[in-house]
Order: structure tokens, then C-alpha cells, then sequence
């Protein structure tokens, strides 16, 4: 079980097997870098300069449709205010973007603005099911308050529609492919 | 990687995983190939196994590959093809 956080803990919580920390640098566990990006022109500067695991954050659609596009792109990241259309989520299915959804923004929204996270949330986790996108289900924890333990993400996010079987399947395969050095790909393997 | 991309006839190949128990353990030499099927030149004869929902171990250059048969799902000629891009979109 992974988790994507944004801070350096000093060890693990809650039984996950690692953390992929991004936005801070970590010796302990698995570094991404997070690239925050306002239009596309910042975004394929800063794709230039990155290496590793990397993540894309924007609030801007076309932005994220554009990382989706670039092969170096592993993550879509959650924000509070983050767009993903219709035609993102079909591009992140053809070229396996893992897209994130984190349960702290609902912990630090209240009143107005988290009902419409649960609105947004819902549509797009129907969306995710209809092009079976590659999605996992994180805590997206910014600090130490923020963490939690998986079944309490996926019993809330089941709430909001989520199939969290196969959001548990895409982390098991993220698993194999950061940390199995036999796994190539999904359907090749090496014995 | 390559093993996506290569022609598959004279390859050895074993079924490991198939929905139909018969066909598990199936060993043998790639006689011949068609967009669904592989023709399997085995000690009991020449066996057609279905490509599609089945798993097959491939010795390749000494090292021995698992490979889901919806990966090669395809004409050998487009196959080659298709086996080169999926390569390119490999990530990590």
C-alpha cells in the first residue's frame, strides 16, 4: 500500500509499505518531483529540468490534458481547485496517468466549496469507470494532521461512488512498477 | 521488451494460464501464427491455442518472459508494429 504525500514524515503510519513524497526532498522513502505549472509553456519548461517520478499539479485544464499527453508524466496530482475534463480522463487511460485523489482537500474545505468537491468528485469517479483510467485513492496529506489510514479513505471515497477494488488494483500495479525489478509492464513480466 | 516486437514463430513457448485447464501446460515450438491464434508444435501434436485471455512463458535470448497473450492480440505483420509502440510508451 502506497501513499502520495506532500511533507517528510519521520517514519511510516498506518501500515502503509512506503510514502512517495512530493514537493519535499526524503532520503527515507521515494522521492517525486511535483511540478506546479499555471499554462504549458511553465509546464514543458519545468518537464525539461525534471527527471524521476514525476507528478503534475495545475488548476488549469489544459495544462493537465497537456501533461497527460507527455510520456515523462506519472502522476496527476490533486489540488482543491484542480480541472480535469472529460477527454483528460480518456487520455490518462490510453497513457496510463495514474490520477490522484486525495482526501485532504475535503478536510481543509468546509461549507460550500466541499459540496462541490463532492459534486466534482463523484462525476469524476464515474468518468474514471467508464474508460477504466488508472486512479488511486491517497491521502494527499500536506502534514502530520492529515494522515490516515487507507480503509478510512476508501470507505469515504466508496461513499462518493469510487470502486476502490480497482483503485487498489492500480496501487498494487504502481507498487510493482516502482519496486519489482522483474515487472515491465501490465501483461509482461520477466520470470 | 522485444519480445512484444519480434515474429513468434520458432519461438518456444509453454501456456501457464489459460481458462481452459487443457490447455495449461502446453509446450513446444511457434509453428505458425494468425491474428487470434498461435500453432504450437508440441510432443502431442500441433496444438491452435487462442491468444486472448491466456498467459504463455517465451524464452528470448536465454531469458524467459510472461506474457499475456492480449499484448500480441494481433496480426504478426501489425503486431511488429504495435510491439514497437507499446515499447516506446513504456514508462519508467
Amino acid at each position: 500500500m502506497i501513499d502520495l504525500i506532500r511533507f517528510n514524515p519521520e517514519k511510516i503510519y498506518f501500515n502503509y509499505s512506503n510514502y512517495i513524497v512530493f514537493g519535499e526532498e526524503t532520503d527515507k522513502f521515494v522521492n517525486g518531483c511535483m511540478i506546479i505549472a499555471r499554462d504549458v509553456n511553465e509546464l514543458r519548461r519545468k518537464l525539461k529540468e525534471s527527471d524521476g517520478i514525476i507528478g503534475v499539479a495545475s488548476e488549469s485544464i489544459k495544462v493537465n490534458r497537456e501533461a497527460v499527453m507527455r510520456k515523462k508524466v506519472d502522476f496527476l496530482l490533486d489540488l482543491k481547485r484542480r480541472r480535469i475534463d472529460y477527454s483528460t480522463v480518456k487520455l490518462s487511460a490510453e497513457k496510463d496517468v495514474i490520477i490522484e485523489i486525495s482526501l485532504s482537500k475535503f478536510i481543509e474545505s468546509k461549507g460550500v466549496e466541499r459540496a462541490r468537491l463532492f459534486d466534482e468528485t463523484k462525476t469524476l469517479f464515474k468518468i474514471i469507470k467508464k474508460f477504466d483510467a488508472p486512479f488511486i485513492l491517497t491521502s494527499g496529506a500536506n502534514n502530520f494532521y492529515h494522515l490516515r489510514p487507507y480503509r478510512q479513505i476508501s470507505d469515504f471515497f466508496k461513499m462518493l461512488g469510487a470502486d476502490v477494488k480497482r483503485a487498489l488494483y492500480w496501487m498494487e500495479r504502481l507498487g510493482r512498477r516502482l519496486f519489482d525489478d522483474r515487472y515491465i509492464m501490465n501483461g509482461l513480466e520477466i520470470i | 521488451m522485444k519480445v512484444l516486437a519480434r515474429d513468434w514463430i520458432g519461438m518456444e513457448v509453454e501456456v501457464i494460464e489459460s481458462p481452459n485447464p487443457c490447455e495449461i501446460g502446453i509446450r513446444g515450438i511457434v509453428i505458425d501464427e494468425t491474428m487470434h491464434t498461435l500453432k504450437i508444435k508440441s510432443e502431442r501434436g500441433n496444438k491452435i491455442v487462442t491468444k486472448k485471455y491466456r498467459w504463455f512463458k517465451v524464452n528470448v535470448d536465454g531469458v524467459y518472459f510472461k506474457v499475456k497473450g492480449d499484448l500480441i492480440n494481433f496480426r504478426p505483420e501489425e503486431r511488429i508494429m504495435r510491439g514497437i509502440v507499446m515499447i516506446k510508451r513504456i514508462k519508467g
